[in-house]
């Protein structure tokens, strides 16, 4: 279809354009969104055929195979297209694998923070004196500490593990969704048609949550995509500093953190887990800001 | 008349408290509405005019009770609206709503007009399953002039007029007694502004409803309205039959506001005397002691400047708070 034909009245008969169409043009009329989305696909389906994709045990330690370079072949015919690492496990089925932790530990842990964070929000600005202040009291304090320091401190006495890991993220990353849902609410709340709900006689919590609600989505939408990235981020630093998974399972962080001490004879330990964290959390960031501006009210009437 | 009254407004005060400091304690007030009587008889419309922020808008809101009244009494066929708990109140609404002056702020974006329109009717459980839902919502719309085979779409794709509809329909479809019509045409082109009147005209002939219309267009209002109340800076100031304010208007400050309207015939007009008011309105936060237009007023004594005029009836029917009636 030429860029002309939507510029042509529409007939009368003809139904307007659903949204989702529009979505999809506006959406491969952008390189970086898809190229971000490509990356995103194949880390996504690295994570869900992990068993049937990666070629060999991600587990199997084998000594006398340690640290040989990619494409190394070994007796028994099975390739390596990354090499071994210092415990002979294959590099390239420990990355597929990888992807697994990552991307479980982003989602589960946006999850939690999402629900915190949107709930909280949502009470703290609609209902605002006491419980606004606990509630932002709180978060202040927690903003206070960086992120992985408190993570660290948690862990510390929680003990590490995947479910731990996952637990530390959610409850420490609520604050940002807390806060933009409290700044939309508090301008919402203000807004006629919130009034015009209440002279309606509608109880308080449909209010909030049939009529605000659908209001905010947008930027918890855009907040919830640089909170993957970081929470990424968050897990393969935790990882790498041996409080995150534990070291036997592979997740890109422990790849990093085991594959440092060969760095001078065997960068392809590093260069791999490090690129796919780079490029996952930039595609993510891509894609947020994408995201962003398709969800830009001002920019609804150029779509 | 305090028989047949729907509404019987008495003593309302609405102050919003200034906090300043750390502490956030209360400094002062801003008496946007500071003690105002009046009554609604069925099926009047009571016009209720006044320059921006002399709180006409602040006392419809309170009457509904979407913001608490300070002080005073809103009696609702009988009952006392201040006093009268959430639940209870929340059922009353039912019979009192609102329509707004924005129409592009007071629709829900995310919300489909049939939607909007239907809310009511579940929060009141004015309707009996989904088909009778449909129904209302289709003639509500039929009603205000709408096609009511536009309810699936969303708000943005009206227009302000339509959507003024949108928001007409949404007040009568509890089919409520009384209409709190804020400012509802001063948002829209003026080829609109006498389409929706109309429909607002027609309603409350059909329906038999009681409207308070407040504006700050007089024309209009006198188009409209069978009483009109003028207030300034919180008070009323006059109070009467809308042919007998355009006739004999008592206080200055009615004068005024109608020496300001055009004539529309050139050689009166030429002839119009005009009364230019002089300085701004004052601060509701920091009054004036004595009479409020005082500071203001071609007229003003001594007297005006130290004592406070009582609202009286000055002449059968005619209410006005003025030292010199």
């Amino acid at each position: 279809m030429s860029a002309d034909a939507d510029l042509a009245p529409a007939p009368a008969t003809v139904a307007p354009k659903p949204r989702r169409s529009r979505l999809l043009k506006r959406f491969v009329g952008s390189k970086a969104a898809v190229v971000s989305a490509i990356v995103l696909a194949v880390v996504l389906i690295a994570a869900l055929g992990a068993p049937w994709l990666a070629p060999n045990d991600p587990f199997a330690i084998k000594l006398i195979q340690r640290l040989k370079p990619p494409g190394w072949v070994n007796s028994a015919g099975a390739t390596f297209w990354l090499g071994t690492d210092a415990l002979g496990r294959d590099v390239l089925s420990r990355l597929i694998y990888g992807a697994r932790v990552s991307l479980i530990v982003a989602v589960s842990a946006l999850a939690i923070s999402g629900v915190i964070g949107l709930l909280l929000g949502l009470v703290s600005g609609y209902f605002g004196g006491v419980v606004d202040d606990i509630v932002m009291r709180i978060a202040d304090i927690q903003l206070s500490f960086p992120t992985i320091l408190l993570a660290l401190a948690i862990m510390a006495v929680l003990g590490s593990g995947l479910d731990k890991l996952i637990l530390v993220l959610g409850l420490t990353g609520w604050v940002q969704y807390g806060r933009i849902v409290r700044g939309q609410v508090l301008a919402i709340k203000q807004e006629e048609f919130v009034l015009a709900a209440r002279a309606t006689g509608e109880r308080q919590w449909r209010i909030l949550f049939q009529h605000i609600l659908p209001n905010v989505w947008s930027p918890v939408i855009v907040v919830a995509s640089f909170t993957m990235a970081s929470n990424i981020v968050a897990e393969a630093s935790l990882s790498f500093l041996g409080v995150g998974v534990s070291p036997s399972v592979p997740s890109w962080g422990t790849m990093l953190a085991d594959g440092r001490q060969y760095i001078g004879i065997a960068e392809w330990l590093t260069i791999p887990a490090g690129l796919a964290i780079s490029l996952t959390v930039l595609s993510i960031n891509l894609l947020g800001d994408w995201l962003r501006d398709f969800l830009d009210p001002r920019l609804k009437n150029i779509l | 008349m305090s028989e047949a009254a729907l509404v019987a407004v008495d003593g309302l005060a609405v102050h919003f408290p200034i906090r300043s400091g750390l502490l956030g304690r209360t400094t002062g007030a801003i008496k946007a509405v500071d003690g105002i009587s009046f009554t609604i008889a069925k099926g009047e419309t009571l016009g209720m005019v006044g320059e921006s922020g002399c709180g006409k808008t602040t006392a419809g809101r309170a009457i509904l009770q979407l913001t608490r009244p300070t002080a005073g009494r809103v009696a609702f066929r009988g009952t006392d609206l201040v006093t009268q708990e959430p639940e209870a109140l929340r059922r009353t609404r039912r019979h009192m709503q609102m329509i707004f002056q924005d129409p592009y702020a007071s629709l829900n974006p995310q919300m489909r007009v049939g939607e909007i329109i239907a809310r009511p009717l579940r929060v009141h459980g004015v309707t009996r399953g989904d088909a009778d839902e449909r129904g209302t919502v289709a003639t509500l719309m039929e009603t205000v002039g709408l096609n009511p085979s536009l309810r699936d779409r969303y708000p943005h794709e009206f227009s302000g007029g339509q959507r003024q509809r949108i928001g007409i329909a949404r007040a009568l479809a509890t089919n409520p007694d009384l209409i709190v019509c804020d400012e509802p045409i001063s948002a829209l082109d003026v080829s609109i502004q006498a389409q929706i009147v109309n429909l607002l005209e027609r309603l409350r002939e059909e329906r038999g409803l009681t409207y308070l219309f407040i504006a700050h267009d007089l024309s209009m209002v006198r188009y409209l309205s069978t009483r009109v109340a003028v207030m300034y800076l919180g008070k009323l100031v006059e109070l009467t039959s809308s042919a007998e304010l355009y006739a004999r208007p008592l206080h200055p400050y009615t004068q005024a506001l109608l020496s300001a309207i055009p004539i529309p015939d050139p050689v009166l007009e030429r002839a119009r005397q005009r009364i230019l008011l002089e300085g701004d309105v004052p601060s509701p936060a920091n009054p004036p002691p004595g009479c409020r237009f005082s500071t203001r007023c071609p007229l003003a004594t001594a007297r005006c400047r130290q004592e406070e005029p009582a609202f009286r009836e000055a002449e059968p029917g005619h209410f006005v708070a003025c030292h010199l009636v």
